[in-house]
């Protein structure tokens, strides 16, 4: 292990660890790509595999690839390293070489959740990627979890959510990352803002969760989440026969907002939640509890990506 | 599965190189700190130079230049003050960052962003890190006043 500081990288599923300095460029449902300040260092692409899984046939579609760039593709055995380092994965090893730029990467695929991954760390000349972290990071990589929930983990963000909350949209823009998942008939936002002193020069947490993160209508008392300032904001509950029989058949739509003032840190977090049915204080609590950054403890262990 | 479907065409300048170069304000910017801290930038704005000719081509006088305002925000108004013509966008970039307690990657992509913007504006120049002897003169002439036609 190396001296440099390393952190978790959890997204749809998979996980693993990288150098400090890697950080996303790309993000897609199911791919990644990883750069650090010389130019892309690592991608990776995963997905289901539905039937019989073919390695080879992935494996030919990145010759071609590779070959229409001027690269020469070549099938490789897996070194002694990697290979202890993929325990538990069928693995088929790669390399490329296209003159500017070299890679060496791995099929992987998990007999146990059948999800196949492609792995291949990129080097340029004079930016050495491949020797010193591959095999770290590859032994860091898994790709399911048993405990029914899936980790989240990019930038300063960092969520624990039940597996049945599928992403349907990410944003990371500069100050705003918002991750939107739809599941069991709940659409649930993360929201992460900063800097928040600068956001919250001229209002309060209430005025800022109306104004910005659809808070609008919503009455917002203050609580605490974590120990941090909170504003906890809610649809009213229907109200005589009419109102409940809208509820009962689901016509209506409920929402429940809370954000927290994470001072120490300077950001603003956000927990929302809709639902066509009133939505109680146990489960926002729930999904506030397993939302949080990186560098909070107050996570817990059993919440962190693992 | 649809793996390495896009093609990844080499960048022109790498992260490495972008982040080293200097920023450097052009001399005919004026600028105004207002009592809460923020900055007022004022910069010449003239006539497009297609304007101009169309403008001469009819037999109009074309509009004198004038002063454009552009206000900053506090966060601006930060960047806008570290911007020297020694400090590079990776220094600052990091400044900016721990001033405001950012990931790394964020406040880079803020100024560089930031950067661009007051680029594309005229109201700076970038400087490569490794032109000692540069003068901020190639973005200036676009603000030169020009002559009336």
């Amino acid at each position: 292990m190396s001296a440099r500081n390393w952190k978790t990288i959890a997204w749809n599923g998979v996980r693993f660890a990288v150098p400090d300095d890697w950080d996303p460029a790309r993000i897609g449902l199911r791919h990644l790509l990883l750069e650090s300040e010389p130019g892309p260092v690592m991608e990776i692409k995963w997905a289901a595999v539905k039937g019989r899984f073919s390695g080879r046939r992935q494996l030919r579609k990145v010759y071609r690839h590779v070959g229409r760039n001027g690269g020469v593709f070549q099938e490789t055995a897996l070194s002694e390293k990697w290979r202890a380092a993929a325990p538990g994965f069928e693995v088929q090893g790669f390399l490329w070489d296209a003159g500017s730029e070299r890679a060496e990467g791995v099929l992987l695929y998990c007999p146990s959740c059948h999800t196949a991954s492609m792995i291949q760390f990129l080097e340029r000349p004079g930016a050495s990627v491949i020797a010193p972290h591959a095999a770290q990071v590859l032994a860091s990589f898994r790709d399911h979890r048993s405990d029914g929930r899936v980790a989240w983990a990019l930038y300063d963000m960092v969520a624990f959510l039940p597996d049945h909350f599928v992403l349907a949209r990410h944003q990371f823009q500069t100050g705003r990352f918002v991750l939107e998942f739809n599941g069991r008939g709940r659409r649930l936002t993360l929201y992460r803002w900063a800097p928040a002193e600068v956001l919250l020069q001229n209002r309060n947490l209430a005025d800022f969760a109306q104004a910005v993160a659809g808070g609008q209508s919503l009455s917002f008392r203050p609580s605490t989440t974590r120990g941090h300032p909170a504003v906890d904001g809610g649809d009213a509950l229907p109200v005589g026969p009419g109102g409940r029989l809208q509820a009962r058949l689901g016509m209506a739509r409920f929402r429940r907002l809370r954000l927290w003032h994470v001072a120490g840190l300077n950001r603003i977090l956000g927990v929302r939640l809709e639902a066509r049915r009133p939505i109680e204080d146990p489960e926002i609590q729930a999904v506030s509890d397993g939302y949080g950054m990186a560098d909070e403890r107050p996570l817990g262990t059993s919440a962190e990506p693992q | 599965m649809g793996w390495l479907t896009k093609d990844r065409s080499a960048p022109q300048q790498s992260r490495s190189e972008a982040l080293a170069c200097i920023p450097v304000k052009n001399r005919h910017v004026r600028e105004q700190r207002l009592d809460n801290g923020e900055v007022v930038v004022l910069y010449p704005v003239t006539v497009r130079p297609w304007m101009a000719t169309l403008a001469r081509w009819l037999g109009v006088r074309a509009a004198p230049p004038r002063t454009a305002k552009l206000q900053l925000d506090r966060l601006g108004s930060g960047v806008w003050g570290m911007l020297d013509g020694r400090r590079s966008l990776r220094r600052i970039a990091a400044a900016f960052a721990e001033t405001h307690r950012l990931e790394r990657k964020e406040a880079e992509v803020a100024v560089s962003q930031f950067i661009r913007e007051l680029g594309r504006r005229g109201l700076i120049g970038l400087r490569p890190d490794s032109a000692p002897g540069w003068r901020a003169s190639g973005r200036e002439a676009k603000h030169r006043p020009v002559k009336r036609p």
